[in-house]
Parts: C-alpha cells; structure tokens; sequence
C-alpha cells in the first residue's frame, strides 16, 4: 500500500487543481480523468527526482503534458478512426458538461445565462490562453509558478495572460452584445 | 504613461507581478483615466466570477481511483523484482533437470516458457510499434463485415472480427502484423483513450487454454487458446477491462 508517503501528502491536496487544468485542457470529464490517473503515476515515477521545490507547480507541468499528449492523441486519431459524426455534437456536449459542473455556493450570486456567457466564452480562447488564466484566476499560481507550469519564460507568461484577459474580455463583450441586440 | 503601454501592465498591475516604479506609474494612469479604470474593473469582475463558477469538480473517487493506481504499481514494482529471482530460479532448476535426467520434459517445459516470454515480447512491441504509426490500422471501420472480409487472401485463417461498440469496445479496424515468421492478423479495439490490439493465428494443435495475465513495460497483455486460434490482447488498459474484453471474444 502507498501509505502516508511523503509523495501522497505534497500531492493529494492539489487533486482538484490537477483535475481542473486537466478539463480546461481537455474538455470532457472522461478524459480529464484518465489524464489526472496518468499524470500521478508519472509523477509517481519521476517522484525521485523532485528536489522539494514547490509541489503544485512541478504537478501542474506534468498534468498539463499529458493532457496536451490526449489533445494530440485525439486530433491525430481524428484523422483515421472517428467518423464525423462522433466528433459533430462535441463542442455542446463539452458545454453542458461545464455547465452541469458541482456549482459552488457563490456561483448562485451569477446568473446562470451569465455564468453560461462565461463559460462559453472561456471555452472559446484559444488553449494556451485558457490554461494560463486557469493557472493564474482559478489556481492563483504566481507568474514564476506559472512559467514553471507551462515552460516558458516569465515575459511570455505576463503577455499571454494580458493578452488572454483582453480576448476574454472582448468574447464576453461580443456575447453579451448579442443577446441583447436593444442594448446601447 | 500612455493608455497603450497601461494596457500592457493592466493584467500584471491586477496580479501584483510589477516592480515598484511601473507599478507607481500605471496606477497613476488608471486614477486619471476613465477608460483603463473600466478595463481594470472588468478584468477584476472577470476574475471574481470564473472564480466563482468555472472550477470543475473532481469526481468523488478520483482521489480512491488515483491511490489504487499507485498502489498497484508500486505492488508491481516489488513483484517484478521478486519474479526476476524466481524466474532465475525456474531456469537453474530447468538446466538441472536437463543435465541430470536429459529429461525431455524438462526441456520442453523450458521451452514453452521460453516461446512464451519471446511472444510477450514480440507482441507487445508490435503493439507499441502500431502507436507509433500515424494509423494503428490499415483498414479502419466499426463494421465487422468490412473488417473480415479484407484479411481474406492475406492470412490463411479467418479471424475472429467482433463489433463490440455496445458493450464499450468499439472495434477500429484491423492490419497485417508479422511475428513468429508468419503473416497474423491484428484486430484493434478501443476502450475510451486506450488503444487494444488483439492480435490472432492459427493455434496449431495446441489444447485450448484459460487466459493468462502478464505485465511488460507497463503494458497489460492477455493470452489464450480457443476455437483453434491463439490470442494475445495487449494495452495500457487495465487488467480488469481487458479480461472483460476476452470474454467478450
């Protein structure tokens, strides 16, 4: 048995920031699941070479580079196993899944078609704009945790979140414009 | 400082990433300018409510799925190491035997073990080896009755080609493989991400035969005898699933 090792207690309690990322990557719960399995047992077995540096961050890489292989994977299966159809209907399934996500207490206080705008637009950026601002709003990753995370210099890190805020921002603007064509 | 270089800073001003001086600045430029104030107060919002609605839960028993993987593998580990010094064992008994009795049994034995062992092998580096190509198949359908027929005049047998989309497996297609020096068919399944190659020849004889599990290089493989065609089903997928695929077959 894996008792209370010290790999379980640096890295059990960021689980659920683990499995976020993973879906924000990935977008399908199914999927996020098998990533999260695999990025442990990867970290499991890379575990000797962690030098005690932050543990969530070092996580997050590895989460992160899995998911991305599934991304990968799929696209690449995409071309030669999946018939149309089976990929036709997966942008509103990914969406009802976000939305029929465990809501938490505060997310009472956002309308549900605001929270949906949000979602939406949130799924529609691109995915390297997504993930740094589930690092940076969701995780409260600092710029060098998240330069750790993704691999990239700290200037690439302050940009790319500047400019995904931006997008965010405008996606939003844009729905909320077109759900209310009285609005000035 | 110009709205265009506040911008920038905006994001970074808001997450208390800028050094002091920049920071002065672009705080001054927001209490003098309406609009960036507004962009500032948005991305403020923005933030607080992807808070609020955007974290996805995990599944309860992520966290229970996730410790028994580990488990497993670290029983693994110690298994694999107490198996190498039995399996050491196995051959320093098998040569004694061999040396002492010139006993054909125990060089038959020996040899099963060993044409097992150099299957497993064999099999699941056909199987890595079919990950590494941009299509696991060569001909790709869910239908059987396109799969089967297309091994027709390629192979001498007719492989056993199932549909299994209802029960989880949904069938991918099949390709040539060649092991033991002979053309064999290899059938490919899938079962969520993970890929399964069942791969297939005539089994020649030999009594039909109960599944046997074995792990190599992490890959889980399943080999067995029926209908005078001998199995071999190789994935990353768990033992459990795949034992379920065999009695599905």
């Amino acid at each position: 048995m894996v008792g209370k090792t010290p790999f379980e207690e640096l890295l059990t309690p960021h689980l659920q920031a683990a499995f976020n990322l993973a879906y924000w990557i990935v977008r399908s719960r199914e999927e996020a699941e098998d990533v999260v399995q695999d990025a442990y047992l990867r970290a499991f077995r890379a575990f000797s070479s962690f030098r005690g540096e932050a543990p969530k961050p070092w996580l997050l890489a590895i989460v992160r580079n899995v998911a991305y292989r599934a991304l990968h994977n799929r696209k690449r299966a995409g071309n030669v196993i999946f018939f149309s159809e089976d990929l036709k209907h997966r942008d509103q399934e990914v969406l009802n899944e976000a939305v029929s996500a465990e809501p938490s207490a505060e997310s009472l206080l956002v309308a549900a078609d605001e929270k949906q705008q949000l979602l939406a637009a949130l799924a529609a950026l691109s995915v390297d704009y997504r993930e740094v601002i589930v690092l940076r709003e969701l995780e409260g990753l600092t710029y060098n945790e998240i330069a750790e995370a993704i691999d990239a210099p700290l200037g690439t890190v302050m940009s790319r979140l500047s400019r995904a805020r931006a997008e965010l921002r405008e996606q939003l603007a844009r729905r909320i414009a077109k759900d209310e064509p009285n609005a000035v | 400082m110009q709205c265009k270089e506040a911008h920038e800073t905006l994001s970074a001003l808001l997450d208390h990433e800028l050094a002091d001086e920049q920071q002065h600045a672009a705080k001054a430029h927001i209490a003098g300018c309406s609009l960036c104030a507004e962009v500032a107060r948005d991305y403020r919002r923005i933030g607080d409510d992807l808070r609020a609605v955007a974290r996805v839960a995990a599944p309860v028993d992520l966290a229970h799925k996730v410790r028994a993987r580990l488990a497993s593998e670290a029983q693994l580990r110690q298994r694999s190491q107490r198996v190498a010094w039995g399996r050491l064992a196995q051959y320093a008994a098998t040569l004694i035997l061999v040396a002492g009795l010139s006993g054909l049994l125990g060089w038959q034995l020996a040899r099963s073990s060993f044409e097992q062992h150099r299957l497993e092998r064999d099999v699941v580096a056909a199987h890595v080896r079919s990950l590494l190509q941009d299509s696991t198949v060569q001909v790709a359908s869910s239908e059987s009755h396109t799969v089967k027929p297309w091994f027709n005049g390629r192979i001498e047998f007719a492989p056993t080609v199932k549909d299994l989309t209802a029960e989880g497996f949904p069938l991918v297609g099949g390709r040539l493989e060649y092991i033991d020096n002979r053309r064999i068919a290899a059938l490919v399944y899938k079962r969520r991400r993970h890929v399964i190659n069942v791969f297939m020849w005539p089994a020649e004889g030999e009594a039909p035969a109960a599944p046997k599990a074995s792990v190599l290089q992490g890959y889980n493989t399943l080999s067995w005898t029926a209908g005078g065609i001998t199995f071999w089903a190789v994935s990353d997928l768990n033992a459990k699933e795949l034992a379920d695929l065999q009695g599905l077959l």
